[in-house]
């Protein structure tokens, strides 16, 4: 399977000249990162999104194939004049640390007329300002979403329904999305890895974003319930429950409503760019509470190189207060196991290499708070969460379109 | 290094000059489009001019005029553009504008969707005119 992987990967970036392969009807296209990255944390895996990857550099392996890489192949099809299909598959590592296959868009679009169209099947994140693009690399400005804030998201692809319609109010575009998702049995990635879980979600979302010469303006809330079934964290409830059965039942993460609140901005000239965004999740239950936010400057010095620098930081508070409970210190332990607070900064440089493919230079600097996981993944035992050290995150890539 | 390229790079600008304009068939009843108008309709916000007329854009097949098009009209990097596209394409939302070899553009005179074209002013063809451009009319 791997050498199908670097076939594809190595092979068709060099027939990229012959761009995407399409006709009036149909089109096939695809996107892809090779990269190899390097964390000087020995003691814990530096993850791209800890739900869904299960292993990364550092504690596993020193030099990491898998934290970018990904190969995505999208076949669109026109049924009719309104009626259009996109099916997306991607190639990338699973939350159990191996490569698979996952289909991340499944979409069968109806344009009713030019302002309204409605959308049924597999979708993806409409949260985060590059939630849909979450994977290709390409088109982000980043070797991959700033962490601090795409965390807060645990499947990044979801089943349903939703309404798009836009308006024009002068020179000002509005795209509103209103939507019904679920999923069920996700695989997640949940803390150490090695024991996964799965992960159920449901419920509506809405998003508006507003575009105006040369800026987009991004709001997003989801209001989806969600259910966690992880057998690193089943013991831990039930224990709880053997001292204090109401106190597990209010924080057991099953159908636990946890909306996402998300605000950003994108602006870009011929030669800057800034983005900034921010998110706030809401939790009751063992899933601690976070906001977070980013900041991204770029800069083109020449219009195929951007230079770019983002700074990046979450928090979490415990919106649960256990009180009197004998059964608060093992609620703290969850707590104290699940603390993700960490900042980073992030300096990059990405350069055209031909009409299709871009080559990529990243460094992060992460420091976890006193007692944070740092959102890493198989802490070793000798992982000092009491006092993590700041850690290098090395990251060479080369994204592709074709 | 890049002091060297910031100093060198309005020197290339010029060096790559080229008066962009766009073009629609001669016999189209479309009047002239705003920069806005064009920018929108390439970046797929909208399929239609403000004055109702549903049109497919295309692109040019010669580099120098797809970077002249990009910074002036649209406004951002020619990598940008195609990093826009490439969230646009794989959120599932339509396909850029295709880019057309040299022989093509005779053919798409009588299509419908209404073809719209951009080209350097010194290269447009014969049975085309300019609906937006710099020296006429454009903002």
């Amino acid at each position: 399977m791997r050498a199908w992987f670097w076939l594809i990967g190595l092979g068709w970036p060099l027939l990229a000249q012959a761009a995407i392969v399409e006709d009036e009807r149909w089109a096939l296209s695809s996107f892809g990162t090779l990269g190899v990255s390097h964390f000087s944390e020995q003691d814990a895996d530096f993850v791209r999104y800890r739900s869904r990857q299960g292993q990364g550099p550092g504690n596993s392996r020193d030099y990491a194939f898998w934290l970018d890489s990904v190969v995505g192949v999208q076949l669109d099809y026109r049924l009719g004049e309104q009626l259009h299909l996109a099916v997306q598959g991607v190639y990338q590592q699973q939350p159990d640390g191996e490569p698979g296959a996952d289909l991340t868009l499944g979409l069968l679009r109806w344009e009713v007329n030019p302002a309204l169209e409605l959308r049924l099947g597999r979708m993806q994140a409409i949260e985060f300002i590059d939630g849909e693009t979450w994977l290709v690399n390409y088109a982000n400005i980043w070797a991959r979403p700033p962490a601090e804030v795409y965390f807060a998201t645990q499947i990044p692809y979801r089943d349903g329904i939703a309404l798009r319609t836009q308006q024009q109010v002068g020179d000002w575009w509005l795209f509103w999305h209103l939507g019904w998702v679920r999923t069920r049995d996700a695989d997640f990635a949940y803390g150490q890895s090695s024991p996964s879980g799965t992960t159920d979600l449901e419920g509506p979302e809405g998003r508006l974003q507003v575009v105006v010469d040369g800026w987009l303006w991004h709001m997003a809330v989801t209001y989806h319930k969600r259910s966690l079934y992880s057998p690193t964290l089943e013991p831990l409830i039930q224990a709880i429950a053997l001292i204090d059965p109401v106190l597990a039942a209010s924080v057991n993460p099953d159908r636990e409503l946890m909306p996402v609140y998300d605000i950003g901005t994108r602006w870009q000239s011929e030669r800057w760019l800034m983005q900034v965004e921010g998110s706030y999740r809401d939790s009751e239950t063992v899933t601690p509470s976070s906001y977070a936010a980013y900041l991204t400057l770029g800069y083109y010095p020449m219009p195929q190189t951007l230079l770019y620098g983002t700074a990046a930081t979450i928090n979490t508070f415990q919106t649960l207060d256990a009180g009197n409970s004998p059964a608060a210190p093992l609620l703290e332990q969850a707590y104290r196991a699940l603390d993700g607070d960490r900042w980073s900064m992030s300096i990059g440089v990405r350069h055209a290499l031909g009409d299709n493919l871009m080559g990529r230079l990243q460094l992060d600097y992460v420091v976890p708070d006193q007692g944070s996981n740092g959102l890493y993944q198989n802490q070793s035992a000798d992982y000092p969460q009491a006092d993590p050290p700041p850690a290098l995150l090395w990251s060479v890539n080369v994204d592709f379109l074709f | 290094m890049t002091g060297y390229w910031l100093l060198l790079w309005p020197l290339l600008c010029a060096a790559a000059s080229a008066e962009v304009v766009v073009i629609v068939p001669e016999g189209a009843e479309l009047g002239q489009l705003s920069r806005v108008e064009v920018r929108d309709i390439y970046l797929g916000l909208r399929r239609d001019t403000a004055g109702g007329v549903t049109v497919r854009p295309y692109g040019s097949g010669d580099e120098k005029v797809q970077h002249q098009f990009a910074g002036r009209v649209l406004v951002m990097s020619p990598v940008a553009y195609k990093a826009h596209w490439a969230r646009m394409v794989f959120a599932g939302n339509g396909r850029p504008p295709r880019i057309l070899a040299g022989d093509e553009v005779a053919v798409l005179a009588g299509q419908q969707p209404l073809p719209l074209l951009y080209v350097d002013l010194q290269a447009i063809p014969v049975g085309w005119r300019v609906v937006y451009g710099t020296t006429v009319g454009g903002e």
